[in-house]
């Protein structure tokens, strides 16, 4: 009786260890870097300014690449604020010129184009909003490997819900996508992982 | 002097703790927090966020929100699927006895339509949820500046700081 009972809660913990550990590495997840830098292809959006952004816009910068919509009320005004403390965090312990910049790339242009200036200017002055036309928005969504879809319930549906991915791009200097921040974005560890991430890399030009 | 202060401390204190947090006449159901992320002029649609506390031995189901303020309000959960984000709305919300439920970014929260008013950092605006059962109570919505907010799926080592 004894040793089956011993080797009942043997079983258990095992299966409790097992649980552990693959909580444990769904938690490492938070961050992908990926295998091989994926490279953007050509796109023409405009910031919030109007003025042209392209893939030689995106270059010489580090740039977090954040996907959303400018009605959103729950998600996108955190994950922005939250991206921001992610950069006051960096800004302690990297030089400036190293400091990703932000990138809100905006999916929803009919809602999007006429408020994203002032959006923006709301949460931060340095934000870059990204609009445009919707074959450009998707070349860059392509290049990310993202997702979005405007879910209107009926053509002439107004306050339809953005389907949008979650993750932010990372997006080096050479206009190269080479990693993926899942949320919540922890500011310390979203930090520390990016600080990483950049100073690994060393570029000769 | 002193006992001007002090009492100042404890209407302040008194007001504050009204303002936070809003009991049914029979203390069965409680909200506090309550608070909505400032957003620019432009937006039309706002989230609101608090949590709601069960103290009684029955479950408790909360079928309409309204406010003076806003066009509608609905229950929205915010959902994260294969990595995709997504809203859903829920016609209603139970809570179960002795339960908390929180409304916080990136899970449940108020989705608030076409604000009929301005609305300042640090203003407020009431808020009344109705209840199955027929009971209503009504509470004041802090607007907040978003600060680091805690998300429904971040760890507990973030809090939100919005006061």
């Amino acid at each position: 009786m004894r040793p089956k009972r011993t080797s009942f809660l043997i079983g258990l913990f095992l299966v409790a260890q097992c649980l552990l550990i693959s909580q444990a590495h769904s938690a490492t997840e938070d961050y992908v870097t990926l295998r091989a830098p994926n490279e953007v292809k050509p796109f023409l959006l405009s910031d919030q300014y109007n003025q042209p952004f392209g893939l030689e816009r995106l270059k010489n910068h580090w740039s977090l690449v954040f996907i959303g919509f400018t009605t959103c009320p729950d998600v996108c005004p955190v994950t922005l604020a939250n991206l921001e403390a992610v950069r006051a965090e960096m800004g302690l312990r990297l030089s400036p010129g190293l400091i990703p910049r932000i990138l809100f790339l905006a999916v929803d242009p009919d809602r999007d184009i006429p408020v994203l200036k002032d959006y923006l200017a709301y949460f931060h002055p340095e934000y870059i909003g990204l609009t445009g036309e919707v074959s450009q928005i998707d070349n860059l969504i392509k290049s990310l490997n993202a997702f979005y879809r405007l879910d209107k319930k009926t053509p002439d549906d107004s306050e339809y819900d953005v389907l949008h991915t979650a993750f932010v791009s990372v997006i080096n200097p050479r206009g190269e996508m080479v990693a993926k921040l899942n949320p919540p974005f922890h500011p310390h560890r979203t930090g520390d992982y990016l600080i990483q991430l950049i100073r690994g890399v060393q570029f000769d030009d | 002097m002193i006992r001007i202060v002090a009492l100042g401390v404890l209407v302040t204190g008194l007001l504050a703790y009204m303002y936070l947090s809003v009991s049914r006449p029979d203390n069965k159901i409680q909200v506090v927090d309550a608070w909505s992320p400032a957003a620019p002029p432009t937006m039309a649609m706002h989230a609101g966020y608090l949590s709601l506390q069960n103290h009684s031995s029955d479950s408790i189901e909360l079928v309409e929100v309204s406010s003076l303020a806003y066009e509608s309000i609905e229950i929205h959960q915010s959902l994260s699927i294969d990595g995709v984000l997504s809203m859903r709305m829920l016609p209603s919300l139970s809570v179960e006895p002795r339960a908390k439920v929180q409304f916080k970014s990136g899970g449940l929260h108020l989705m608030m339509r076409k604000p009929l008013a301005p609305r300042p950092l640090g203003g407020s605006f009431p808020v009344s949820f109705k209840f199955a059962d027929g009971a209503v109570i009504e509470f004041l919505m802090q607007v907040s500046k978003t600060g680091l907010v805690d998300t429904e799926t971040s760890s507990t080592d973030t809090h939100h700081h919005h006061h």
